[in-house]
């Protein structure tokens, strides 16, 4: 997808933006939605990935890090890439382009900047806010770092991909880009004590 | 402060500070740490409560929560209970259910007329006098009289939070069995949750007496709160309630204003045992307590609960209790014992310090007025006599905490006696621990809790050994002649109320209960249900273990609504385009969980600006926020055989670049959505659904595809994608201002093609499609882009009169021109045939969904059929839903109506009977005002017959 014109994001107007990845260990909601990030699905997606040198993890519900990317595997024939927030990723905007110029089973576009919002709860409160946004089992030996849920969190379908940087607790979760809004206001509501912001892309 | 024991006694209260409230307006000190209700009986204030029925003055009972003696309100919040709830600094405390004040309370003289008030009174007398009396006379005094607090219906905002854990073990009751339970399972591996209602751990270890000597016990304490601390593995949770068993262990813990739904692989119920109140005339008065209140008020507490007591040992534990009353310096005027000799071996002792003990002797009747002042007591023989007193200490027996491990599907059995119990048929990876499992014996307690503990985290079946017998000596039960001898405190049943019932012919202990209401308060029969029990069981000649218990449900204690009710934001999605429309200042509207602009009001009124709007389209242009609509991606080389399949038409020949009706059936043959399919490639489809119906459109594509295992991918691109339509005699104009790749000309751009490319920097799929039955286009594009496309179209179509415009012009343009919608004009039953869509139908191919359907159903004959109607004028008040009658019978109802400004008549779409369905035949329409009025049928479309305008 090629775009021209300026692109917005729901929570443009509502959190501020942050120059940076921060780093002072606060608790923080951070709005990634801005972030490029690449989602692949349908046949032909694994192979296609795994012939471009990207690491695949081995079953779903697993990352794997390399080029500053994180590589998510929601399916067998599924799979999101998030760009390090704090770095960003080259590569990954290699891929996106590799993508659109091969020919033949490569997988289908699944529209993940368009269709997810992302945001990201970091600091030391993480674990402590996990039992509050879903119900699933958050303790660490069940969902630690590097495991990722399919599952309802903000009484909403999400993927929630436990993420730590910057040696910080991390969460990234990804849902229905148009309850944006409504994932701010129940994260207020919840979490009172993380700080909101927003990362340009 | 004037009850306060000196030093040593108080574990909880922080004598270097103080605090303070006001009970009644009256100031109240208090030191941290204490319960509204130690500080009260600190203070002398003994008297807590009215009663619910004879407004008798009551007080501490249980000190542990177990009884409604105690409820009171502070501020808004009603029926706290004061034996549990720490003093706040500065709070202002009431109590409830007083006319007047607690001392002089006015409600005290129906006490005098309960003779008039027998149970079930309620059943025989709110019938009458007359046919409304229960709405007229008895609901308004029943609701004045309800006694549990004032609802404030302007409550200060209070925040409540629920969260969900999951753990390997719950331990719940953190007394010897559960803090033993936990450390077991805790050094097995397993992650413990612990919870305990308590504000700290140890349960009756904390207060209770164990033996003469009492430092063997408190070495147990200490040695079992450092262990646990010293377990990184077990989460404590104090203060807080285990108030439930779902299936699969599920359990809520409230704590606080907090709602902690755990998920448990293995449950220990240490639920510990609940002490039994003796009944006897006047037992109900302030000064009457459990061994284990006294026990509480002294160790917890540091407060005397009497001057000079009279201690009722009807077990071990009332020899016990004394010797604690007597460490504090309590009188004690006589331990009466029932028994003819000694069973606890405690009596030595006893005499050693000079405590009399009385044996073979019962209690007839507590006296007093707001607190207890004498003993009447009887010998076997039947001699009376009276001890005077202001504390009357009960040791009566206990029943084990069965609330829990009930609610998970077993059952409490006892002997005939009623004072041995199991707890049996307990189900899988449930273990029972300490006295919940009949255990007394604090060695024995210990040794249960670290057999569970171990049970639970090996995830080993229930395997418990059968309990020693613990208690022991069932008080004898009879009614005083003159009553007063309270069965159920919540609900001021008597000894003769139950007796009474079953002389009114309810035999079963469910019936008893639901006719007298016994169990049925706040303390749901913890306190009752054994004493019922018997009662029925005497009065019925038969045992205990054939009147059984009535049965246990959640909750086991008090919860609040808010802990229910989920308090957080309500679910709401929004388009991209939400932040353009109310700067335009829309009224938005909410349509499912999105929310839409309803209409753009400007300077004048709604009806004017619809009206503007609709004008708008039919001779400018106008724009619509249109990404509601469901958006699908079909995707792969089976994906046209697979559209051929879910719609009714053919899809697998549509040409690329072509857009096509889609209408879905379900496999009844009922319409379940529609839309339109864009073809973009050979193996690609850009679907679009209703708003209301894609998720369930989706769902039944995944199971498709499934069932017919094709090679297809259906993506639910809803929220990436937003959509816009651009519509009027103007629309070809305004796009034709705008770069981009695309030729809207008509020539190349024809009605019912669809584009992919590029405008205003946009990349975009347009549909040459609309609602209104104008030039219309469907700009598809992601979501990111809205925006900018939303503010570049407005731009481009300022000076050719392009606006956005609502909901409910559309409603009506799309009404002019006889479009359904789905869900207004469609219902679970509505058949293709019904709408008058057979041409919809395809004939050529062999299978879709709901065919079958179809076709049996079209077998059977026509039922209804949606036509069109008009009106002149609408004095009748038609509206939607408004009946079409024929022959005074409803025959069907209208689903759609509304002012059409084009034509200058009322339209509307409405279900008839298949031969009324004809142009020109008039029908029958009830107006909401009730007036019927006569409306012909009129072929549709309304506007632009021939279609003309929409492929200019």
């Amino acid at each position: 997808m090629s775009v021209n014109a300026p692109r917005n994001w729901p929570l443009d107007n509502r959190l501020p933006p942050l120059a940076a990845w921060p780093a002072d260990g606060r608790d923080r909601m951070i709005d990634l939605s801005a972030l490029p990030r690449f989602g692949l699905r349908g046949p032909g997606t694994s192979a296609w990935l795994t012939e471009q040198g990207c690491p695949l993890p081995p079953t779903i519900h697993q990352t794997a890090e390399a080029d500053g990317m994180t590589v998510v595997r929601l399916g067998a024939e599924e799979v999101v890439l998030l760009p390090d927030p704090a770095t960003g990723s080259p590569r990954l905007s290699q891929l996106r382009q590799g993508w659109a110029a091969a020919s033949g089973p490569k997988g289908y576009d699944a529209w993940r900047e368009e269709s997810w919002c992302w945001l990201s709860l970091t600091g030391p409160g993480v674990a402590e806010a996990l039992p509050l946004l879903t119900s699933i089992d958050t303790r660490p030996d069940v969902f630690g770092p590097g495991a990722v849920a399919q599952t309802r969190a903000m009484h909403m379908d999400a993927v929630l991909i436990r993420h730590d940087l910057g040696g910080q607790p991390g969460l990234d979760m990804l849902f229905d880009m148009a309850s944006s809004d409504y994932a701010a206001d129940f994260i207020a509501d919840v979490l009172p004590g993380f700080q909101m912001g927003r990362l340009a892309g | 402060m004037t009850n306060r024991l000196g030093n040593g006694w108080g574990s909880r209260i922080d004598r270097s500070a103080r605090i303070g409230f006001t009970f009644e307006g009256r100031p109240i000190p208090a030191h941290p740490g204490d319960t509204i209700a130690s500080a009260l009986a600190a203070n002398g204030e003994w008297v807590l409560s009215r009663s619910f029925k004879y407004h008798r003055p009551r007080g501490i009972l249980t000190m542990a929560g177990q009884d409604a003696n105690t409820l009171v309100q502070i501020g808004d919040e009603t029926n706290v209970r004061a034996d549990l709830r720490p003093v706040g600094d500065g709070i202002a405390v009431t109590p409830q259910n007083v006319n007047g004040s607690l001392r002089r309370d006015r409600g005290r003289v129906i006490d005098h007329l309960g003779r008039f008030l027998p149970v079930g009174f309620y059943y025989r007398t709110f019938f009458g006098p007359g046919r409304n009396s229960w709405l007229k006379l008895w609901e308004p005094i029943i609701r004045k009289s309800a006694g549990l607090g004032v609802v404030s219906l302007d409550p200060a905002p209070r925040r409540y939070v629920k969260e969900t854990r999951h753990c390997d073990v719950l331990v719940v009751g953190a007394g010897p069995a559960g803090l033993a339970a936990a450390i077991r399972a805790a050094e097995a591996g397993a992650g413990v949750i612990l919870v305990e209602k308590e504000p700290d751990l140890g349960g009756a270890l904390t207060y209770a007496r164990f033996d003469v000597e009492t430092a063997g016990a408190a070495g147990r304490l200490a040695a079992l709160r450092d262990r646990i601390a010293a377990l990184p593995n077990v989460t404590v949770l104090t203060g807080a309630t285990c108030n439930g068993h779902f299936q699969d262990n599920w359990l809520p813990v409230l704590q606080g204003d907090r709602m902690i739904r755990i998920r448990a692989t293995d449950l220990v119920l240490a639920t510990g045992a609940h002490e039994q109140p003796l009944t006897f005339r006047g037992n109900d008065l302030p000064g009457v307590m459990l061994s284990s209140a006294v026990q509480r008020l002294m160790r917890h507490y540091a407060v005397r609960p009497g001057q000079r007591a009279v201690v009722y040992a009807g077990d071990r534990d009332g020899y016990l209790a004394a010797l604690d009353l007597d460490d504090a310096g309590v009188r004690i005027a006589a331990v009466i014992d029932p028994e003819s000799e000694d069973r606890d071996g405690l009596s030595a002792e006893l005499t050693r310090r000079g405590i009399p003990v009385m044996r073979g002797h019962r209690i007839l009747e507590a006296r007093g007025g707001l607190h207890l002042k004498s003993v009447q007591i009887q010998d076997a023989k039947g001699n009376r006599s009276a001890l005077d007193c202001d504390l009357l200490v009960m040791a009566g027996g206990y029943t084990p905490g069965y609330q829990l491990a009930l609610h998970a599907g077993a059952r409490l059995t006892s002997d005939d006696s009623g004072t041995n119990f199991a707890i049996v048929d307990v189900a899988g990876h449930i273990h029972m621990a300490g006295a919940a499992a009949g255990l007394s014996d604090l060695a024995a307690v210990i040794a249960s809790g670290e057999a569970a503990g171990a049970r639970a985290a090996a995830g080993d079946a229930q395997d418990l050994p059968p309990a020693p017998v613990g208690w022991r000596r069932a008080p004898p039960l009879q009614a005083h002649p003159k009553g007063r001898d309270f069965v159920d405190f919540d609900e001021d049943l008597q000894v003769k109320d139950i007796e009474n019932a079953v002389a009114d012919g309810y035999r079963e202990l469910e019936l008893v209960k639901r006719y007298s209401t016994v169990g049925m308060g706040p303390s749901q029969g913890r306190h009752a249900a054994l004493t019922t029990a018997r009662i029925v069981a005497r009065k019925t000649a038969r045992s205990l273990a054939e009147v059984g218990i009535t049965t246990a449900r959640p909750p086991f204690g008090p919860e609040k609504l808010g802990l229910l009710a989920d308090t957080t934001p309500e679910r709401r999605r929004l388009t991209a385009l939400h932040g353009a429309h109310l700067a335009a200042g829309a009224r938005m509207m909410p349509v499912g969980a999105w929310w839409r602009p309803f209409v753009y009001p400007g300077q004048g009124s709604e009806t004017d600006a619809i009206t503007r709007e609709i004008r708008m389209v039919r001779e400018a242009a106008g724009l619509l926020d249109v990404s509601t609509l469901g958006k699908l991606e079909v995707r792969g080389p089976d994906a046209g055989a697979f559209l051929d399949r879910t719609y009714t038409m053919a899809h697998a020949g549509q040409p690329v670049g072509r857009v096509r009706y889609c209408l879905a059936l379900n496999e009844m043959g009922s319409i379940l959505d529609d839309g339109v399919a864009y073809r973009m490639a050979q193996d690609h489809y850009y679907v679009t659904a209703t708003t209301g119906a894609v998720d369930r459109l989706f769902a039944e594509m995944a199971l498709q595809k499934t069932i017919h295992g094709m090679n297809v991918d259906i993506q639910n691109v809803t929220a990436a994608f937003a959509a816009i339509n651009l519509t009027g005699p103007n629309a070809r104009a305004v796009l034709e201002r705008l770069p981009g790749s695309l030729d809207f000309s008509r020539d190349g751009f024809a009605f019912l093609d669809g584009r992919e490319g590029e405008l205003a920097g946009c990349p975009v799929r347009v549909m040459r499609i609309g609602f209104t039955g104008e030039l219309s286009y469907e700009i598809h594009l992601p979501q990111s882009c809205a925006a900018g496309m939303w503010g570049a179209l407005l731009d481009a179509g300022a000076d050719l009169g392009l606006r956005p415009y609502g909901l409910e012009a559309s409603r009506i343009l799309r009404l002019e021109k006889g479009h359904i919608i789905i869900g207004q004009d469609t219902d679970a039953l509505t058949t293709p045939d019904e709408l008058g869509m057979g041409w919809a139908l395809s004939r050529k191919k062999p299978f879709y969904m709901g065919k079958a359907a179809v076709e049996a159903r079209r077998a059977l004959g026509d039922k209804r059929r949606l036509c069109g109607f008009t009106l002149d004028d609408n004095a009748a008040q038609v509206g939607e839903s408004a009946l079409v009658l024929r022959d005074g019978d409803p025959v069907g109802h209208v689903t759609s109506f509304g002012h059409s400004p084009s034509l200058g008549k009322w339209i509307g779409l409405a279900y008839v009977a298949p031969d009324q369905a004809g142009p020109g035949t008039p029908i029958t329409l009830r107006g909401f005002a009730g007036a019927e009025v006569q409306a012909p049928v009129t072929a549709l479309p309304f506007y632009d017959a021939a279609n003309a305008r929409q492929e200019m």
